[in-house]
């Protein structure tokens, strides 16, 4: 077991399996405060999914003798069990932690072709294969990015693209140190008899094609459930519960094939004058139903990741200062998120792409923290990106120093160190309409 | 709506806070006059008032104690009982930094259809009696629900009937003054390995903390009172570093890191075990977000009943062992325990089978 184990790890680097019991330091984590310093046990290594020489991998248990595994069968199956027959359960958690290193955070990359399409268009570019390939190949060939970037969302077709000159896209990533992550959901459907609420689709045939994505070289998933708030009527309880089902449902599907899932509840910033006070609740509640399908389908904590929404009022409201978010949104982390989740990667959801290195900055004041406070950004790292680009090869360069100074400026805010001025200063907020009936597409 | 914002919140926040001050735990002294009787019976002493009286007056007044001790857990007459000098002990331990705490529950009634499976009750009237309570001193409260594992058990009825009541009582307690202890206790009967206990320990506290959401109830002004991890009484025994190892990684996965401080059962343990299970995980280097330490009944007073014996000559030296465990637990919930307390009788199992209280 030990051995299939190592063998399903990345070939990048050398990784020898040492079983537990060595009480080796873990390295790099938080040493900047001893009390938040992960134990051997939690089989954390945030010294490089790549590059660690000392991947710790556990024994594997003895099989049952027959008898047991007959009284097993009885029983329903619970998290330790899940876990001792689980595979790829060392992996998920050294992947997790990985990726929630110190400094680091996720470029989410995952738009849909249509999606994308819309974002070219802005810079009046048409929405094809090669220009796609083009904008993502600028993306992840922009030299210095695995200094700020840990993993990358991609979308089903960049998967399996590769650059101009024929390298595998998952092989650029790899060799920045970057872990190829990829979105599973199929979008969203309307639940019908609600006001407008939507569930996330994708189940179907999940299993397959995880197990296609971890061929390729994908080692972590995205599921995005959308929940839409409003000062008294949203969300509904079906919505809640439908969308915390599918993501727990669709968690735990890809443990079982080796993708640490991005759970992502996505309290979305919608139109109206609802306060701060009242997201940070529907953000409780929605985390509380969570945990608690995340737990009862066996999902093991500390090989997921969470993205959620940093805690902000309606589109109505002034926006809140810096602190005011990190103070609402670091007391809802503590109030939902267990120890055992290794990070919280915030998504950038309509903020600038200043306002989101700000608020970012501002959470880690609240620190220290039992999980990473770090970023998964999209819009907030490809915004002017795209736009100093604008599908012109001279502006090449210009465009992936830019991503890179983004990244850079986000890494900073992670520490809590960063101090500006801003590569994209000012800006206002990024907003997106809900695609809905999506089927991945 | 939100987490309990009413006019106790800042109150409940400072008092939970200062109830999982490290170096120091909980004295649970709360035992019914049914189940003190029992005690009693044990050493010979007849089980009337003023004998219960002398007994806590025993543990109150023990020299230099209330140092290790934050909150004293009581049963309802003993709050409203004096020193034979004629000082409530309510006043008594408040001048020792000690805060009183009052058990409110009605103790466990059978949930038909189950194999012997029961809920909590003690909701009806509970908010006028929180009142009272708070009114005589008290400012923290307990409810145990008990939970057992076995070949179906604990069932799903079982776990969202004793989360519901924990839940329900805990924000009634709230609106009231008063801290909840919440204490999911699965007992520790039965053969199964630690893994199953891990895995049901897990299940249990997720559904807790869901029910707590549910009910609004402000976690920052919350204590968690969960049984330690370990293998059923009638299964091998495994070391306090696997104890720790396995209980710590289950609060990691379910118990979020607002709740400032875990207060531990003792559960059957011994004196000792309690106190070097509870030692090896303030030792453990992982991420431990709220304060570990210990709620401890019979593994504070097993001892010192002995001790006592009912005879008025035998106080200071049950009050001296008092004192001894109460030092050990203290060193212990900062990792810092020697086992210089050891001693005979320390190390008796105190497991009872099927533990009603």
């Amino acid at each position: 077991m030990a051995a299939m184990a190592c063998s399903s790890v990345m070939e990048l680097g050398s990784v020898t399996c040492q079983t537990v019991g060595n009480a080796s330091t873990s390295g790099a984590g938080r040493s900047e405060n001893a009390a938040m310093t992960r134990s051997v046990f939690l089989g954390s290594s945030s010294l490089g999914f790549y590059k660690t020489a000392a991947a710790l991998v556990s024994t594997p248990q003895s099989r049952k003798n027959s008898q047991n595994v007959e009284y097993q069968r009885r029983q329903v199956v619970m998290t330790s069990d899940f876990e001792k027959t689980n595979p790829y359960a060392e992996e998920l958690k050294r992947t997790a932690a990985y990726i929630a290193a110190p400094g680091k955070g996720i470029l989410a990359s995952d738009e849909s072709n249509a999606t994308t399409g819309k974002r070219l268009a802005t810079v009046g570019l048409d929405n094809t294969e090669e220009n796609r390939q083009a904008w993502r190949e600028l993306l992840y060939t922009a030299p210095g990015l695995g200094n700020y970037i840990s993993g990358c969302i991609m979308f089903e077709e960049t998967l399996f693209q590769s650059t101009r000159d024929g390298k595998q896209f998952v092989d650029v990533l790899k060799g920045q140190g970057i872990v190829p992550g990829i979105k599973v959901d199929t979008g969203l459907q309307p639940i019908d008899g609600t006001d407008g609420e939507t569930a996330t689709q994708g189940l179907d045939g999940l299993g397959e094609r995880c197990r296609r994505y971890y061929q390729q070289g994908a080692r972590f998933a995205k599921w995005r459930a959308v929940i839409k708030v409003d000062a008294e009527k949203h969300p509904s309880s079906t919505a809640i519960i439908e969308n915390a089902h599918g993501l727990a449902r669709y968690a735990q599907i890809c443990q079982a094939n080796g993708l640490v899932p991005i759970v992502e509840p996505e309290v979305t910033l919608g139109d109206g004058d609802y306060s701060i006070e009242r997201t940070a609740y529907i953000s409780e509640r929605v985390n509380s139903h969570v945990f608690r399908f995340l737990n009862e389908y066996n999902v093991i904590l500390e090989g997921i990741l969470l993205k959620p929404n940093m805690i902000l009022p309606g589109l109505d409201v002034p926006t809140p200062a810096p602190e005011e978010v990190a103070k609402y949104t670091v007391r809802t982390m503590l109030r939902s998120i267990p120890a055992a989740v290794p990070g919280i990667h915030f998504l950038s959801g309509g903020m600038s792409e200043e306002e989101a290195t700000l608020n970012l900055n501002a959470l880690q004041a609240y620190g220290p923290t039992p999980w990473s406070l770090t970023f998964s950004y999209g819009r907030a790292l490809q915004s002017s990106t795209l736009k100093i680009w604008s599908g012109k090869e001279e502006n090449w360069n210009a465009a992936q120093e830019r991503l890179v100074a983004l990244a850079k400026a986000n890494s900073e805010a992670q520490l809590g160190k960063y101090t500006g001025p801003h590569p994209s200063p000012g800006g206002t907020r990024i907003l997106q309409q809900l695609r809905l009936g999506g089927a991945g597409k | 709506m939100s987490a309990y914002t009413g006019k106790y919140a800042d109150e409940l926040i400072k008092t939970a806070n200062y109830l999982a001050t490290p170096g120091k735990g909980i004295l649970a002294a709360d035992e019914s006059t049914a189940t003190i009787g029992k005690r009693f019976a044990s050493i010979n002493v007849e089980n009337i008032e003023s004998n219960r009286q002398a007994y806590r007056e025993l543990l109150f007044t023990a020299p230099n104690t209330h140092q290790f001790f934050c909150g004293v857990i009581l049963f309802e007459e003993t709050l409203y009982q004096k020193t034979l000098g004629g000082k409530p002990f309510v006043k008594l331990l408040e001048e020792g930094g000690v805060v009183s705490g009052i058990k409110v529950d009605k103790g466990t009634v059978e949930l038909a259809g189950t194999n012997g499976e029961t809920t909590t009750q003690g909701h009806d009237g509970l908010a006028g009696r929180c009142q009272q309570y708070y009114q005589a001193g008290a400012r923290f409260a307990k409810w145990r629900a008990v939970l057992k594992i076995g070949l179906n058990e604990p069932s799903e009825l079982a776990i969202q009937q004793n989360a519901q009541g924990l839940a329900r009582y805990a924000i009634i307690c709230q609106e009231n003054g008063l801290v909840p202890i919440v204490e999911p206790e699965i007992l520790v009967d039965g053969s199964h390995d630690i893994r199953k206990c891990a895995e049901v320990t897990e299940r249990v506290l997720a559904a807790c903390y869901k029910a707590l959401n549910e009910q609004h109830v402000l976690l920052e002004g919350t204590l968690l009172k969960p049984n330690m991890v370990t293998p059923g009484a009638d299964a091998p025994k495994v070391t306090p570093e696997v104890i720790a190892k396995y209980t710590v990684r289950a609060l990691q996965r379910t118990v979020p890191p607002a709740v400032p401080g875990i207060v531990f059962l003792s559960g059957g343990q011994s004196e000792e075990e309690a106190t070097v299970n509870l030692n090896a995980m303030n030792a453990l280097d992982t991420i431990k977000p709220w304060t570990l330490s210990f709620s401890y009944g019979r593994a504070l007073q097993q001892s010192v009943l002995k001790t006592w014996g009912g005879d008025k000559k035998n106080v200071p030296s049950a009050q001296k062992i008092l004192f001894i465990r109460g030092k050990a637990n203290s060193e212990a919930t900062l990792g810092k325990y020697k086992g210089d307390a050891a001693s005979s009788g320390t190390s008796e199992s105190l497991y009872v089978k099927d533990y009603k209280y």
